[in-house]
């Protein structure tokens, strides 16, 4: 009696799960698959026919210089975007913590950028930067030379910042999230035994921040490394190569440059460098979540 | 137990009806007539075609021309697709890979047009009469292969415009030399005005540009088969010094130009030049309705044309008038007949005069006016003399992305983070690695 109706349970959990299980393997593993099998081709996206070249794509890509300036670029972007983004959004987070009418009101506002789209975002910005920012300038009498997103240097510090700009709100939202689910009474106790804000915030916020940090982190870090609208609407990773990220050479080398096999290589490798991150990010906020 | 199975039925439901949505719809392009088993009787089946172009400019001018093709074929309807130029050659791509049918498809002349011909997705044109009513130069230089795959509908001639009213004042010529041409551009930079009009942002005007340059200082120079023996690696990029020159001229404008050319783009360049803060510009008769819209005085009476003066040698100068726009049929329509009769139809002079009178480009049918707009008049004497030349059979000796390419290396010794030897190497190590793919 007790055994059947366990395997009849586990039935019943497995029919359950087969609708799900059928969507993701026709749209994920599927074309997963196809996607590898194209690697090893030389098809150029347009012409019907195409030849096999085993993991000769592999070998370009490693000896290819566009390739590594992507990567760092892709990393610099990253590595601003990540640190900034979360330093922002916590101090805003603490700023906006107590719930009133002001602070609901700029909760608000921070957060609204995040519903934007992207690409109108990027649109946007690059108006700001090429006649309103000027003309700004020209208000106060000063001369504002030329818009960052032409300069070499500039560009990427602009584009970090329309992307704090657009998504500081939604990591803002849940160190809130975080920040109330710390119980008032340890401040309470810490503030009787003697310690400032400051020290009650290194040691008791912070710590028990933990799962707040870690989803932040590591959803601040995929999104960098994915960014593709953005880098794609305001410079098309110009002037020359300057803020080519992964995404952006990736269309380019797929379609501009008609190479769709070695263009899925790369994005083989890009999803192999994007999964290791994830894993060596989880690992490192993961122990540090249980040591709090 | 009954509440399972009513879970259950709903989450089956969801997930076909998601299936649902995510199918393709094919049959908007596809006949959507009623009754036609006999279709040899004297009534005409109503027919749907569909046909995409790019060129929002001349998306009035097309309807136009439909709009005169249904008065002599009321059977045949056109559904026109305006597609937007940057992403029109990934979404035809993403069309034809999932086999979406169309009838209609207009294309550029060069490097799309030769890879849809040669891939075999546009029908053979090669033997139609129709083609006859178009110029035998333009025939010639849009073929892909010897076989021709599209109508040519206009040519644009690249040249420089210039605004006649600032030349007079400071008493400029028309320059026949690149020295002249500098030298003027020189004066007008150090006077305050920008010599030239700059739109870097958007890579393309500097693209167009290195290569008409490359067309006149290397393969019009002696070297008509340049592509062709870079292919066969009889040459490479880092041993040919014309390109040096060719990049050496790309430094001149940028310096002669307007401030923070990186930063501005092609439509923020019309606008200095319509209002006059830059003396001249390089590019395609496709900027005269641009001009027209934004300074209709200027457009009519100061707005001047001349060939660019790439040489020493003032015997060189010639008008470069390329084939621009063509249309062909997708070989795989349903309706190529009809499809056909459209594209008889844009050789016609009728279709000719809609399109120069509302697009204002050169048509390539034969003998078609010049005069739809003022400035024509300076070029005229370079088609009446044959000093014309058709820079696409150099163009397309190298396929692919290599002029989007060097640009952008070009953009990087422009912005000193590359030294001119270095742009050539990366140039043909880029080559090497999409060549050999």
């Amino acid at each position: 009696m007790g055994t059947s109706k366990k395997s009849s349970r586990q039935r019943w959990f497995f029919i359950f799960i087969l609708p799900s299980l059928f969507l993701f393997t026709i749209s994920i593993i599927i074309p997963v698959i196809q996607g590898f099998i194209l690697t090893l081709t030389n098809w150029d996206g347009i012409q019907k026919s195409y030849d096999f070249v085993g993991f000769k794509n592999y070998i370009t890509l490693f000896q290819d210089e566009l390739f590594y300036n992507a990567l760092i670029n892709t990393l610099k972007f990253t590595l601003g975007v990540a640190i900034f983004q979360n330093v922002f959004g916590l101090l805003l987070a603490v700023l906006l913590n107590k719930s009133s009418r002001v602070n609901n009101f700029f909760r608000t506002i921070f957060f609204m950028p995040a519903v934007l789209s992207v690409v109108l975002a990027g649109f946007i910005w690059t108006y700001v930067y090429s006649d309103g920012i000027p003309a700004l300038y020209d208000m106060l009498n000063l001369k504002f030379t030329s818009s960052p997103l032409g300069n070499p240097d500039m560009a990427m510090i602009a584009l970090i910042i329309i992307q704090l700009w657009l998504c500081t709100g939604t990591t803002m939202v849940i160190y809130i999230a975080g920040l109330q689910s710390i119980p008032e009474d340890i401040y309470e106790s810490a503030k009787v035994d003697g310690a400032n804000h400051l020290q009650s915030f290194f040691k008791i916020t912070l710590p028990m921040l933990g799962p707040a940090i870690t989803i932040n982190f590591v959803l601040v870090v995929k999104q960098a490394m994915m960014v593709f609208d953005l880098v794609f609407v305001t410079t098309s990773g110009g002037p020359g190569h300057c803020t080519d990220v992964l995404s952006t050479y990736l269309w380019e080398t797929t379609f501009t440059n008609n190479q769709a096999g070695y263009g899925s290589s790369m994005s083989f490798i890009f999803l192999l460098i994007l999964i290791i991150m994830a894993m060596l990010q989880l690992k490192f906020f993961r122990k540090r979540e249980v040591e709090m | 137990m009954k509440k399972k199975i009513l879970v259950l039925i709903l989450i089956v439901m969801v997930m076909v009806t998601s299936c649902i949505g995510c199918g393709k719809k094919n049959d908007e392009s596809v006949t959507s007539k009623k009754g036609d088993t006999t279709s040899n009787k004297e009534e005409q089946p109503k027919v749907t075609l569909k046909m995409t172009h790019f060129k929002a400019e001349a998306t009035e001018g097309i309807n136009k021309i439909i709009e005169a093709f249904n008065e002599e074929y009321p059977n045949i309807e056109i559904n026109v697709d305006l597609l937007e130029w940057g992403n029109y050659d990934t979404i035809l791509k993403t069309k034809f890979a999932s086999n979406e049918i169309i009838d209609i498809i207009c294309l550029k002349e060069g490097d799309l047009l030769n890879k849809y011909g040669k891939a075999g997705y546009l029908a053979d044109l090669t033997d139609k009469t129709f083609m006859d009513n178009i110029q035998d130069v333009a025939v010639k230089a849009s073929a892909t292969d010897g076989k021709n795959y599209a109508v040519p509908v206009d040519n644009s001639p690249i040249a420089v415009f210039y605004n006649k009213k600032i030349f007079k004042d400071k008493g400029f010529e028309i320059p026949k030399t690149y020295s002249e041409l500098m030298s003027i551009a020189k004066q007008l930079k150090e006077e305050g005005t920008a010599g030239f009009a700059l739109g870097y942002k958007d890579e393309w005007p500097l693209s167009m540009f290195q290569s008409r340059a490359a067309v006149d200082v290397l393969y019009l120079q002696g070297q008509p088969e340049w592509g062709k023996n870079y292919l066969d690696g009889k040459t490479t990029f880092a041993d040919t010094p014309e390109w040096k020159t060719v990049i050496a001229q790309c430094k001149d404008f940028y310096t002669y130009g307007n401030d923070d050319p990186l930063g501005v783009d092609y439509n923020k360049a019309l606008d200095m030049f319509a209002a006059g803060d830059a003396a001249m510009i390089f590019q395609g008769l496709w900027i005269l309705p641009e001009i027209e819209k934004r300074n209709p005085e200027f457009f009519n009476n100061d707005l001047g044309i001349f060939p660019y003066p790439a040489t020493e040698d003032p015997s060189d100068v010639k008008l470069e008038a390329t084939g621009d726009f063509v249309i062909a049929a997708g070989a795989e329509s349903t309706h190529l007949d009809e499809a056909m009769k459209f594209l008889e139809f844009m050789t016609t002079k009728e279709a000719a005069k809609i399109w120069t009178d509302n697009i204002k480009t050169i048509s390539a049918v034969k003998d078609s006016s010049l005069s739809f707009a003022p400035c024509l008049a300076d070029i005229e004497p370079y088609f009446n003399n044959g000093q014309i030349y058709d820079a696409q059979p150099y163009l397309s000796q190298l396929s692919g992305n290599w002029d989007g390419q060097i640009t952008k290396y070009i953009i990087e010794y422009l912005i000193d983070r590359k030294t001119v030897d270095e742009v050539l190497e990366a140039q043909d190590k880029f080559m090497q690695r999409t060549l050999n793919n």
